[in-house]
């Protein structure tokens, strides 16, 4: 089980002038602004779950990982991982988790894959037999048969990402990390990645933290969704409640037989749906939970000759992009 | 409990192999470095009133230059700055720290390995030559062959803590660019204070007397020096112990330094990018 307790992180960065001028002022000046990337944040997570991290870029999704995998150390709170702070007792919890950072390797550059798995076996002491079980599960699930001879830097992006993801699961960790896990990968590929976190998942119970920009990764994957912005949790529970919470939110198309002057012939619901007209289409935007569907639609089809209709339910996409927005307006 | 390690070990002997050029180019430079050497000694001693200066005479100074030298290869077997240095820059750091291995043991078993790999085809042939040619042209005497066997045991453990003290002062540079971000030249900077300071270049002997007695106490001589005079029998055994215990002792001094530096170092890691 993870657990995370007002966990904050903050960074020292030296104030760095333009320029030359700039440059050498920085090198004698002692000036320092600090940045808080992680702001006492706290959630815990279950064994067996799946949890989609999310955040734009920059909001603290990767400090945090690194802190919960050990290999940054918290400026307050604290995280533990079965029970052990990660960061004290690295060596330990590294038994347990598995990581992939979709920007790095942890397989050996010049040597072909299969030797890298033979480090990591050595590295890990993992038995003849489960070394042999993992291999035959993994290469079931993520097909690395067709490159496990070749030097790791003949492999394309995506065989990479089969073979990195493989490396971190060999040990069978309690606990995965992904960052960033399908980042440049294309849908086939995305999917088998998908599939051997799913598998895997489900055979072994292994816990999955994940972070991710695509969405698809979240809404296939994910039970639960963590929404980190600017250091700050501003949502934690399930992917169904989080429509609930920031609205049900549904984009009606309308195309016009005849063209409308304005949209000022509509009941306007006291600004609960908002109408825009262009040329002769016209889109009505509103929440499912504040508005009636049925009366809005009565409201708008008594008024207009309509010729088709698209009705679109919100994303989790732009459910997140909405939290980003209301954040920024509160902010 | 070392099981871990042992592909570290391997990786570090493959690395020699695998850079097999390097030792062609290095014994190339060795020679023309020895070559002049040669003649600069020459010089020295054929304007010199007497034949032994600082205690060395021409014939040990050769000896002595010779086989310090290749030491000064079976040292360039270690890459444990470069290699922390570089994680360090582009974030590889990342991957090393989410292992359940030691990094300090992790560099101590791939610098050995590379080592002894250097040892095994570069440094013992060359020594075993060298001290054929040395003996046989009258410049190293081997007075009685018991003692010289003596010497010889002492010669090898010393040659192996001298390993182990180049690592660790290895280490502790890489660590500083924990800090620096960059190698700042740290690689130049330690060699040039090793070369200098461990007799690799001169005996510390020619130092000012002041220098020396400062010197012969810091653990760079039992990196190059000492194990040199051991194996040239330019010590008696009592001096032999008591240089091997001098490198024991700076081995637990820098290593534990080493250790307590890492601990402080590691609380201000930042990982760079992703």
């Amino acid at each position: 089980m993870i657990e995370v307790k007002n966990l904050v992180k903050q960074f020292k960065k030296p104030i760095r002038g333009e320029g030359i001028k700039g440059m050498v002022k920085t090198l004698f000046s002692t000036k320092h602004e600090i940045k808080t990337a992680v702001d006492n944040i706290s959630f815990k997570i279950n064994e067996g779950e799946i949890v989609g991290y999310i955040g734009s870029n920059g909001a603290g999704k990767s400090t945090t990982i690194k802190m919960m995998c050990g290999i940054l150390n918290p400026t307050s709170g604290a995280v533990l991982i079965n029970g052990l702070e990660p960061y004290k007792k690295r060596r330990q919890v590294a038994q347990n988790i598995g990581v992939v950072f979709g920007q790095k390797t942890q397989l050996w550059w010049d040597i072909q894959l299969i030797e890298s798995y033979k480090v990591l076996k050595e590295i890990y002491e993992i038995s003849d037999e489960d070394y042999k079980e993992r291999m035959d599960f993994l290469d079931e699930v993520l097909g690395l048969s067709e490159f496990l001879n070749q030097p790791v830097r003949t492999l394309s992006l995506g065989q990479r990402m089969r073979a990195d993801l493989a490396a971190s699961l060999l040990h069978n960790p309690k606990v995965l990390f992904l960052d960033e896990p399908t980042i440049g990968l294309d849908v086939l590929v995305k999917e088998k990645i998908r599939a051997a976190i799913k598998e895997m998942n489900k055979k072994y119970n292994t816990t999955v933290i994940l972070t991710t920009h695509d969405m698809a990764d979240i809404e296939n994957l994910c039970s639960r969704i963590i929404i980190i912005d600017e250091g700050h949790i501003i949502y934690d529970g399930d992917l169904l409640n989080i429509k609930n919470k920031f609205g049900d939110l549904r984009t009606v198309t309308i195309e016009l037989r005849d063209s409308l002057d304005s949209t000022d012939c509509f009941n306007t619901f006291g600004g609960n749906v908002t109408y825009t007209l262009n040329n002769l289409e016209l889109t009505v935007n509103f929440d499912a939970l504040k508005v009636n569907f049925e009366e809005v639609m009565n409201n708008v089809l008594t008024h207009i000759h309509m010729k088709d209709m698209k009705i679109k339910e919100i994303s989790i996409e732009e459910v997140v992009r909405e939290i980003y927005k209301k954040e920024e307006m509160e902010g | 409990m070392f099981r871990r390690y042992k592909a570290f070990m391997k990786t570090g002997i493959l690395n020699i192999f695998a850079y097999k050029f390097n030792i062609f180019s290095w014994l190339l430079v060795v020679a023309s470095s020895l070559l002049c050497l040669f003649f600069l000694w020459a010089a020295v001693f054929n304007n010199s009133p007497v034949d032994i200066i600082n205690g060395f005479t021409f014939k040990e100074i050769i000896s002595y230059t010779i086989i310090v030298n290749i030491f000064g290869f079976t040292m360039g077997g270690g890459e444990t700055t470069d290699v922390i240095t570089d994680e360090i820059q582009n974030g590889q750091i990342a991957m090393s720290l989410i292992k359940p291995i030691s990094y300090r043991l992790r560099f101590v078993f791939s610098t050995l390995g590379g080592l002894l790999a250097s040892d095994l085809i570069v440094g013992f042939p060359l020594l075993i030559v060298s001290t054929i040619l040395l003996t046989f042209n009258g410049f190293m005497t081997i007075e009685s062959p018991a003692n010289f066997i003596i010497m010889l045991i002492f010669f090898l453990v010393a040659q192996v803590i001298a390993k182990m003290l180049f690592d660790v002062i290895d280490y502790i540079f890489g660590l500083i660019s924990f800090y620096t971000m960059a190698s700042f030249g740290l690689n130049q900077i330690k060699e040039v204070v090793t070369n200098f300071l461990s007799g690799m270049l001169i005996p510390i002997a020619f130092f000012p007397e002041w220098m020396a007695n400062i010197i012969n106490y810091l653990p760079f001589v039992g990196m190059a020096q000492n194990p040199a005079l051991i194996y040239l029998g330019k010590m008696s055994v009592s001096e032999a112990l008591i240089s091997i215990g001098m490198q024991i002792l700076w081995l637990i001094i820098l290593e534990t330094f080493a250790h307590f530096f890492y601990l402080k170092a590691i609380k201000i890691v930042t990982i760079q990018g992703g």
